[in-house]
């Protein structure tokens, strides 16, 4: 029964794995040149199959095309990284990756990949990562079943321990850092929420909470506004109660919503939202949609459908190219990573990377 | 360990001449004596083994247990007393079909049943019917089906059994029975309690099996009355409760729990009227389970069933060693549970079996359609044949389109149940030759299946996971079955094997099925003298792809147990009993990140009177 039960939660899961922004990795890569085998490429993280203790990190070159499947393992005596690596951050020399089901953070050095530090005290269902006043900030879910235990850790980058909780609402997500704010998507977990929340990096404490609208997601800052994917209401698990999500634009000076672009579809779920030369991609399904960040309406027609992708489990825009990583159609095979243009939406590659790959992120 | 009257006659109707089977006498015995005549009746044209009370002692009272060291059957086993599944000749755990006394049993929740929540100690024996028999048991009987039976004795004895042990990882196992019977009457009991705390070391680290504690109890009873001459009445009940956390992996912790609690109650009336013979039967099953992904917090979600069921089968003697039955058979299903809505499903099945024993040759025919508000049945059906060549070679053939149906979870969940799904099918055949000494037998047989329209949950476009009817898998392979047995002078030894390749492939992606070894082996030597005996087991799992694409294999393995027991006093009054499980103390598992024990030890003590 409960295989059953879970695989329920992995449409849960992929509706809400949406990935850390590039925008906060700009901040601080004004480091010298990197040196190492994994200093410039793309990083895959790869979920594997729950409670199969099988995720992976692959990187890829894309100068030479070639991938390396299992860099952790490969560098790391043949470790293991545990069960279900969910997202990635980056600071400074550092590579965090929040292992889900193991309950643990693996830090490693992003260039080398050795392993630095392994966090597990304190730390329970760990989602996202985010950077303020030289410590991490890390979103729980505590226990799942439990609505009033999810919180952010502040992790010390010295000690890699946990220095302090600060308790949240149900569900927080991705996590956003901008003028030493941290902006947290509540989206619920297993259940749902409807708000931004808002904890001011100085003294650790919630500011401000906005109300957004059913299962915000996907974010992003891009000229002093949070742009936010609002999922709406999933068929689970009520299929009456489904309903449309939207985009939404936050200004971070007012927090207000400043422009709010709904669905006009009940199964409309946007996902996946990334700013890139001045457009907003986001995605429905596995189709793509762009609009530019002052469009007053949302487009009618798919920029591209991605036609080889199995299931989008992770999706980034980066220099001209969008990223779709697709996990294998039944789910316990090798993904792929398909890379498309942006001018036209053509397929420029395709790399095999490990089981169900649900982020991608840049090291450079 | 010592077989009654009952085993040898018994194991007579299995393996001896067609003729006598025809005795009237022997025939009236069986419908008293057995609770599924069926699975010898009809069940001629294909590969039967019968593990009586001695093997069923000689194991962990787990259904798992006893299956995986005795028969070709693998096992995905999420560790000790974790959820434990079956792939019976590369088929899926749906496609086992579990019968109790001639009732289908498995959840309608899932399809499945979970072979570490049967203990073995409430049956007299247990059956394996391998091949497809969805004629006579319904849904699920494609790979094969699992017998549970309870029979009755008319022999005027009184027999007790008290039975103790104790072993590695804090576990305590009671069980009793107790047998009474006149000439008309007959009563049994069997009361069962496991309690374990299942904290073995994963071998190689530092790490336990945390969370993995478990306890259940259980309970059989029966009786039997003959109302006249011709009439007799029966009641067979079983009783489950279990509650067992869900263990953690190499790479996570967990602290879920789960509670199931099955009761299954069937009520008989058997007449004899000159060719004719009918029966009624009447069961009521109910299963319900809880699962607390936090065992520490009260919230759960839940599944809760009824079935009731309505069966009746007229058996008309057309001519000695001819017989027709028809059958009749209603089932009414009420579910609900946190995810799915109540639903109430009603079916209705006609089935008509034929067979007809000749000299040497013998055949059989069947066929059943069923006809439910919820989806299309097909029609099912078997053909069978036999021919005895000699006295100790005999060939047979058997081929059938079985089905199962979708599950009330495939049906009616919540976030993606899907109602017009059609059931799973199946058209397959075996060819099978016994050769039968007085203490040497060897069976082959050789299967080829064909599955369609396998259901199976996938994301749709808008990532809701649906159950669909998609591919189709082909699976064939080889069985063999050996069994030796010798007395020198006192020193009684036995052999028993079992080895099977299996081949699986998805017709879609043209790959190999995961989870389903190519190679199993078993085998099992025992000796005895006196009051002495001993044991030595020994299994052989082949490696397993453990995805789709097959670039991920788990490593095969094998493991040895064995054990010694002495009895003491009159009639065997007291026995004890060691057992060493993975006496080489070697790493394995069963699943992907779910080490199995290292050595173990289990002490017994064993009371008769």
């Amino acid at each position: 029964m409960k295989m059953k039960i879970k695989q329920l939660f992995i449409p849960a899961l992929a509706a809400l794995t949406f990935f850390t922004s590039c925008e906060n990795d700009d901040d601080i890569n004004e480091t010298p040149v990197a040196e190492g085998d994994y200093a410039s490429g793309v990083f895959v993280l790869n979920e594997g199959v729950w409670n199969s203790g099988n995720s992976t990190v692959s990187f890829l070159d894309e100068e030479t095309g070639t991938v390396v499947k299992n860099v952790f393992a490969d560098e790391n005596s043949g470790a293991a990284l545990g069960d279900t690596g969910q997202s990635m951050g980056f600071y400074g020399d550092y590579a965090f990756i929040m292992v889900n089901v193991s309950n643990t953070l693996e830090v490693v050095d992003r260039n080398t990949f050795k392993s630095v530090a392994t966090i597990d005290e304190g730390i329970q269902n760990p989602r996202y990562i985010a950077f303020a006043e030289s410590r991490a900030y890390v979103t729980n879910w505590g226990d799942a079943t439990n609505p009033d235990d999810d919180y952010v850790a502040v992790i010390d980058l010295e000690s890699f321990t946990v220095l302090e909780t600060i308790s949240v609402e149900e569900g927080p997500e991705e996590i956003l850092e901008e003028n030493g704010n941290l902006y947290i998507a509540l989206s619920g977990g297993y259940s749902v929420n409807n708000k931004i929340t808002v904890i001011d990096a100085s003294a650790n404490e919630v500011t401000t909470t906005i109300n957004v609208g059913i299962s915000p997601g996907s974010m992003e800052i891009e000229d002093g506004a949070l742009w936010v994917a609002v999922a709406g209401m999933g068929s689970y698990p009520d299929p009456e109660a489904e309903s449309a999500g939207k985009i939404i634009k936050i200004d971070l000076g007012s927090n207000d919503i400043v422009a709010e672009f709904a669905f006009p579809n009940a199964t409309d779920h946007p996902g996946n939202l990334d700013i890139e030369n001045d457009m907003v991609y986001y995605t429905l399904g596995s189709s793509v949609y762009t609009f530019s960040e002052d469009a007053t309406t949302l487009p009618e027609i798919a920029f591209v459908e991605l036609a080889e992708v199995a299931s989008l489990y992770g999706f980034e825009v980066e220099n001209g190219k969008i990223y779709a990583a697709s996990a294998n159609a039944d789910f316990t095979g090798d993904g792929d990573l398909f890379i498309y243009s942006t001018a036209d939406g053509s397929l420029l590659n395709s790399y095999e990377v490990g089981i169900n790959p649900n982020g991608v992120y840049f090291n450079d | 360990m010592k077989n009654t009257k009952f085993y040898i006659l018994f194991l007579l109707l299995f393996y001896a001449l067609p003729a006598l089977a025809q005795q009237d006498s022997i025939t009236k015995l069986e419908e008293v004596v057995l609770s599924d005549v069926k699975l010898i009746r009809h069940s001629r044209t294909q590969e039967i083994s019968v593990l009586n009370d001695s093997t069923i002692a000689e194991n962990e009272p787990s259904l798992t247990s006893l299956l995986k060291y005795n028969t070709p059957i693998f096992f995905k086993e999420n560790g000790v007393g974790g959820v434990s599944s079956p792939s019976f000749r590369g088929t899926t755990a749906s496609q086992t079909a579990v019968v109790w006394n001639g009732i289908n049993i498995n959840s309608r929740f899932n399809g499945q049943t979970d072979f570490n929540t049967i203990n073995t100690s409430n049956y007299n024996n247990i059956t394996v019917r391998a091949g497809g028999g969805s004629v006579l048991y319904g849904s699920g009987a494609i790979g094969g089906s699992i017998h549970l039976n309870n029979r009755f004795r008319f022999d005027g004895e009184f027999d007790n059994r008290l039975r103790l042990e104790t072993g590695s990882f804090d576990t305590h196992i009671l069980n009793y029975s107790a047998e009474a019977s006149s000439e008309r009457t007959s009563v049994y009991i069997n009361l069962s309690g496991i309690a374990s705390e299942n904290d073995y070391e994963y071998l190689g680290t530092e790490k336990r099996n945390e969370n993995g504690d478990f306890y259940n109890t259980s309970m059989s009873a029966g009786i039997a009355h003959w109302l006249n001459e011709n009439n007799i009445l029966k009641f067979y009940s079983n009783f489950y409760k279990g509650e067992r956390g869900f263990s953690g992996t190499l790479a996570a912790p967990s602290n879920s729990k789960y509670e199931d609690v099955n009761s299954r109650n069937l009520f008989e009336w058997k007449g004899f009227f000159n060719n004719f013979i009918s029966s009624l039967k009447l069961a009521y099953l109910d299963e319900a389970y809880k699962y607390f992904e936090n065992r520490n917090s009260q919230n759960f979600t839940y599944g809760k069933a009824a079935t009731q069921i309505a069966k009746y089968d007229l058996t008309y003697e057309i001519a000695p060693g001819m017989n027709l039955n028809a059958l009749l058979d209603y089932r009414n299903t009420d579910g609900k549970g946190s995810d799915i809505a109540e639903n109430v499903r009603n079916f209705g099945a006609f089935a008509l079996l034929f067979n007809h024993d000749l000299d040497r040759f013998f055949y059989e025919v069947s066929a059943r359609k069923e006809v439910t508000n919820t989806y299309e049945s097909p029609l099912l059906y078997s053909l069978g044949a036999g021919y005895s060549m000699t006295s100790f070679y005999e060939v047979r053939l058997n081929f059938s389109r079985n089905f199962r149906i979708p599950t009330y979870n495939d049906l009616f969940w919540a976030s993606g149940g899907n109602p017009d799904l059609d059931p799973e099918t199946s058209y397959q055949g075996e060819i099978s030759q016994n050769l039968l000494f007085s203490d040497f037998e060897f069976n082959v047989t050789a299967f080829l299946m064909k599955i369609d329209d396998l259901l199976r949950w996938v994301p749709n476009s808008r990532g809701t996971w649906r159950p669909e009817n998609t591919e189709s898998v082909k699976n064939y392979g080889l069985e063999f079955r050996g069994k030796f047995e010798k007395n020198y002078g006192g020193h009684h030894f036995s052999l028993n094997t079992n080895y099977s390749y299996t081949k699986t492939n998805d017709e879609v992606l043209d790959k190999e099925l995961i989870y389903t070894p190519r190679h199993k082996g078993t085998a099992s030597l025992g000796y005895t003298y006196n009051d002495l005996s001993l044991f030595y087991q020994f299994l052989y799992n082949g490696s397993i792809y453990t995805s789709s694409d097959n670039n991920y294999q788990l490593k095969g393995y094998g493991v040895s147990n064995a054990g010694i027991d002495y009895s003491f006093g009159k009639k065997d009054f007291l026995t004890l009993g060691l057992e060493v499980r993975n006496i080489y103390n070697k790493s394995y598992q069963s699943l992907p990140s779910r080490p199995m024990p290292g050595r173990s030890y289990n002490c017994s003590l064993s009371f008769k009177f």
